[in-house]
């Protein structure tokens, strides 16, 4: 299975309609730069309140999702749990099915998401319609850490 | 305890507090009240009445009745609203996580064993099904997987 192997462009991330719902949204500062529909998690390395690319290996928290791409140092604003926008698909063989739950992929490309399988994880939401590879797809944010007893 | 066998018919409004809710289509017939989750095969944006048995996580309550391939208003993560025990003799305590049951569409206290496709918290005593009152109970929707191994 071939990963992507750069982040893919998006200018539209959120779907739900921010005048019908009272959506979770807040405007935090990037420790380095990010681009629109990247899952983002805590970057406790770069101060309080920033936040950077989502990583599997930095067994971090994911916050949300960025709506717009920012520059290191700027503010992004991130759409939290409960909206619904597009993340991107890491891989760029396999398409994720509508149903799987989301978790963050690994370094490769920051920001993306594979389906979960089974273990500890840090899991995204959950796929609403079939994500192509290497392609955008809605999900449902949903960020929660999977511990496994 | 005795499960009943058939979701009953929501008397009360489902919704009680917050407004991020979401319109999908349903693969077949739901009522009012039901914990939804995703359908795997239904096509995008697609729900059932949610079933321990299927394995998946519910993405939430719905509002109203839909017969199959209409549409529903679903309501999401950070929302309160009606859900109804599986048991028609013993109420759940307010404060206990919720997870789906073999009946569809119904709640059950999670801590069973195995995993737990946890919809949210009761905020209320959900009332047993033969309850005098019963109308459902008041559950905040954070749904979320418990691996145990």
């Amino acid at each position: 299975m071939a990963d992507i192997t750069a982040f893919p462009t998006r200018h539209t991330i959120l779907v739900t309609d921010p005048e019908v719902a009272n959506l979770q949204t807040f405007t935090v500062a990037t420790g380095e730069t990010v681009k629109a529909g990247m899952v983002l998690e805590i970057d406790p390395s770069s101060g309080d309140n920033t936040v950077k690319c989502g990583d599997s290996d930095d067994a971090a928290p994911v916050v949300g999702v960025a709506l717009y791409g920012a520059t290191a140092g700027n503010p992004v604003t991130v759409a939290c749990a409960g909206t619904i926008c597009y993340v991107a698909n890491e891989s760029g063989s396999a398409a994720i099915g509508e149903s799987s739950l989301l978790q963050l992929a690994d370094v490769n490309v920051g920001g993306a998401v594979v389906a979960y399988t089974s273990g500890a994880g840090y899991v995204v939401g959950v796929a609403l319609e079939d994500i192509a590879a290497g392609g955008w797809g809605r999900a449902l944010i949903m960020p929660y850490e999977q511990v496994v007893s | 305890m005795t499960d009943i066998t058939a979701f009953p018919t929501a008397t009360k409004r489902i919704l009680v507090h917050g407004d991020n809710s979401y319109t999908f289509t349903a693969a077949e017939t739901i009522k009012a009240g039901q914990l939804v989750s995703i359908n795997s095969t239904g096509g995008d944006f697609t729900v059932y009445p949610a079933n321990s048995g299927d394995s998946v996580l519910p993405i939430g309550v719905a509002d109203a009745n839909a017969a199959t391939s209409g549409t529903l208003t679903v309501h999401l993560y950070g929302t309160v609203a009606k859900v109804f025990n599986i048991d028609d003799t013993t109420a759940i305590e307010a404060g206990t996580a919720l997870e789906s049951t073999t009946v569809d569409g119904c709640v059950q206290a999670a801590g069973g064993g195995g995993t737990e496709y946890v919809v949210g918290i009761a905020l209320e005593d959900i009332p047993a099904t033969s309850s005098s009152d019963y109308g459902g109970g008041n559950m905040l929707i954070c749904p979320h997987a418990n691996m145990i191994a």
